[in-house]
């Protein structure tokens, strides 16, 4: 019993150890902060304005920054406050479903390639040398307008192509787990592969790729921007914010707040992950610890 | 050394075969079909007996094994087809605008080697300093800043504001200036940290301590000594970075309406010029496994403690 209590006891002091040192890391906690205050706005977005972010009012176009309109106002007479916060939205929520896709596949795939290996790790890992072959953005961008310009065939093109990478580092996890001697020995017990997988090494594998995906949802959220501002991802009038700096392109010369808003959301809120990221990343490194 | 190089090269053909079976693949996924497509870009009300003749011509009725052989065979002949927009030779335009991408690349790694290599140096030298924490934003910064929002900026404030440089277009150095700065921008940020963490890992070594103990003055051991040595893995970074590079002129000439090869490709997506498209994207697969193979092998010579027994 007094066994029990000093391991939970322990238990507990490393988690808060973990949790100390993140906070410790200030950069760490700024990006926490600065995220939670982005979800938070956008979360909020109807309280904040009256504003509808898709309603054109051409007598309004172009105006600078008011009291009515916080951030001025688009070519269509759009609100550009409304528009960035509810291009939030969109965008983290864009990045978030791809980021899930792409785990699901990177990790299943991952997961097989290391588990079974041999012919079909092979095979995969063949596959996925090619993949690497092709510059990421250039790949998605060719996608992406092969199936034709939209939301949907964007996000099908940015997850084809990043799930790689996952499935490269799930690979290399799994073969070293699987040589450990509880793998060994639940095997030689006669449990199932599914079950062996499931209970023995996906627990494992969960926590670095946590972290990983964190660090990944900066460039999802960049990517997709990247691809709208080249017109192929959200169409209009989705208020999204790289396809609403390429909507404020052509008036750059007497309207700069089109473009520098929906801008600064995307640093703001990508440096946010970076920062937690790289905050989290020192904590599972190895090195470090 | 010899060895190494034919066991990769040998890889690469293998790898650019897998690569010439997706950019193939790229094509099946056309929504539609191409012979009506074709027809429809020709400004022709089609019948389907017309299609038929035209998917009879361009092959698309052969099974799919055949029309990829096919293709294989056109490929390597440099045929990489008709663009259906100019109708001109897709391999001929991509190489007349090739030399303003060129530039364009080496304007945004002249660019990034004068940003990072200092900042780089110095954050190290100066660890912990003021130098280094103002790096350590610059990197976050540079990594999280969209580059065609910077771009935008950078035209706004310098061609809009202060007239100093053109908007667009190609032409002259000042024409050249802000695209580099857009494109060497974000991989500077990334740079400076690595040269950072690589330089404090060479100055902690042995035989800089042998340096200094020999009364050599500080600046040339950095430069002499460290340096040298601290470049070593920056170049393998870079292989795996071109892809960055080549991603970033598309991006980067659609903003300044630089006439290269990116811009041709994203103009090219939307009048739904799929020769052009595959065409690039297997031009810039070759590209980016060819200077890969070269990095890897310069970092062999370069760095002599690497045994190229082995390793692919």
């Amino acid at each position: 019993m007094e066994h029990k209590i000093n391991l939970t006891q322990q238990v507990k002091t490393y988690k808060s150890l973990n949790i100390h040192k993140v906070f410790k890391d200030k950069m760490a906690l700024v990006g926490c902060v600065v995220l939670i205050l982005v979800l938070l706005l956008t979360a909020m977005a109807p309280l904040l304005t009256r504003n509808d972010p898709v309603k054109v009012d051409l007598m309004e176009r172009l105006n600078p920054p008011s009291r009515t309109y916080p951030m001025g106002t688009d070519h269509l007479g759009r609100c550009i406050f409304a528009r960035t916060l509810y291009g939030g939205r969109v965008s983290m929520t864009i990045a978030i479903i791809v980021l899930i896709i792409i785990l699901t596949i990177g990790v299943s795939i991952g997961l097989l390639s290391g588990y079974m290996g041999g012919f079909i790790d092979n095979f995969i890992m063949r596959v996925i040398d090619i993949l690497l072959a092709f510059p990421g953005l250039i790949l998605a961008l060719a996608i992406a307008g092969i199936l034709g310009p939209n939301l949907m065939n964007t996000m099908i093109a940015v997850a084809a192509v990043q799930w790689v990478g996952y499935a490269r580092i799930v690979r290399g996890m799994v073969l070293s787990i699987k040589e450990k001697d509880y793998v060994k020995i639940a095997s030689t017990s006669g449990t199932s592969h599914t079950s062996i997988i499931l209970r023995h090494i996906l627990p494992n594998i969960i926590s670095p790729i946590i972290v990983l995906a964190t660090l990944d949802v900066g460039s999802i959220i960049l990517r997709i921007a990247g691809l709208s501002f080249l017109g192929l991802g959200a169409q209009p009038p989705t208020p999204e914010w790289g396809a609403m700096i390429n909507d404020g392109r052509s008036y750059i010369q007497t309207a700069p707040w089109v473009i520098f808003f929906p801008g600064a959301a995307i640093l703001l809120v990508v440096m946010a992950f970076n920062l937690i990221g790289d905050g989290l990343r020192d904590l599972y490194d190895p090195k470090s610890v | 050394m010899i060895n190494y190089i034919a066991k990769r090269s040998f890889y690469l053909i293998i790898v650019m075969i897998g690569v010439s079976i997706l950019t193939f693949g790229l094509s099946q996924l056309i929504p539609g079909d191409p012979a009506e497509l074709i027809l429809r870009q020709m400004g022709m009300e089609a019948t389907t007996e017309e299609v038929e003749i035209l998917r009879d011509r361009l092959g698309l009725n052969d099974p799919l094994v055949v029309q990829y052989s096919k293709w294989v065979r056109n490929v390597l002949r440099g045929d990489l087809g008709r663009s259906f927009r100019t109708g001109g030779d897709v391999a001929e335009e991509i190489l007349y605008q090739l030399p303003a991408t060129i530039e364009l690349t080496f304007g945004g790694l002249v660019i990034m080697i004068f940003l990072a290599l200092p900042i780089g140096i110095l954050s190290a030298i100066f660890k912990n300093k003021w130098i280094d924490h103002t790096s350590r934003i610059f990197a976050f910064f540079g990594a999280s800043m969209p580059s065609f929002w910077l771009g935008l900026m950078l035209i706004y404030l310098f061609s809009v504001r202060l007239s100093i440089f053109p908007v667009m277009g190609r032409g002259t150095l000042r024409h050249l200036f802000l695209p580099s700065v857009t494109l060497g921008m974000g991989m500077a940020a990334t740079y400076a940290r690595l040269i950072r963490a690589s330089m404090l890992e060479v100055l902690g070594e042995d035989f800089i301590l042998a340096a200094r103990s020999r009364g050599l003055r500080e600046n040339i051991i950095i430069i002499n000594n460290a340096l040298k040595n601290a470049l070593i893995p920056v170049v393998t970074a870079f292989g795996m970075s071109f892809g960055h590079l080549l991603g970033g002129t598309v991006i980067v000439e659609n903003i300044f309406a630089w006439p290269g090869v990116g811009k041709f490709l994203v103009e090219s997506i939307f009048s739904r010029d799929y020769p052009v498209i595959q065409g690039y994207v297997l031009w810039t697969a070759l590209t980016f496994v060819v200077v890969n193979l070269i990095v890897d092998i310069s970092y062999r010579l370069l760095d002599p403690r690497i045994s190229t027994e082995g390793k692919m």
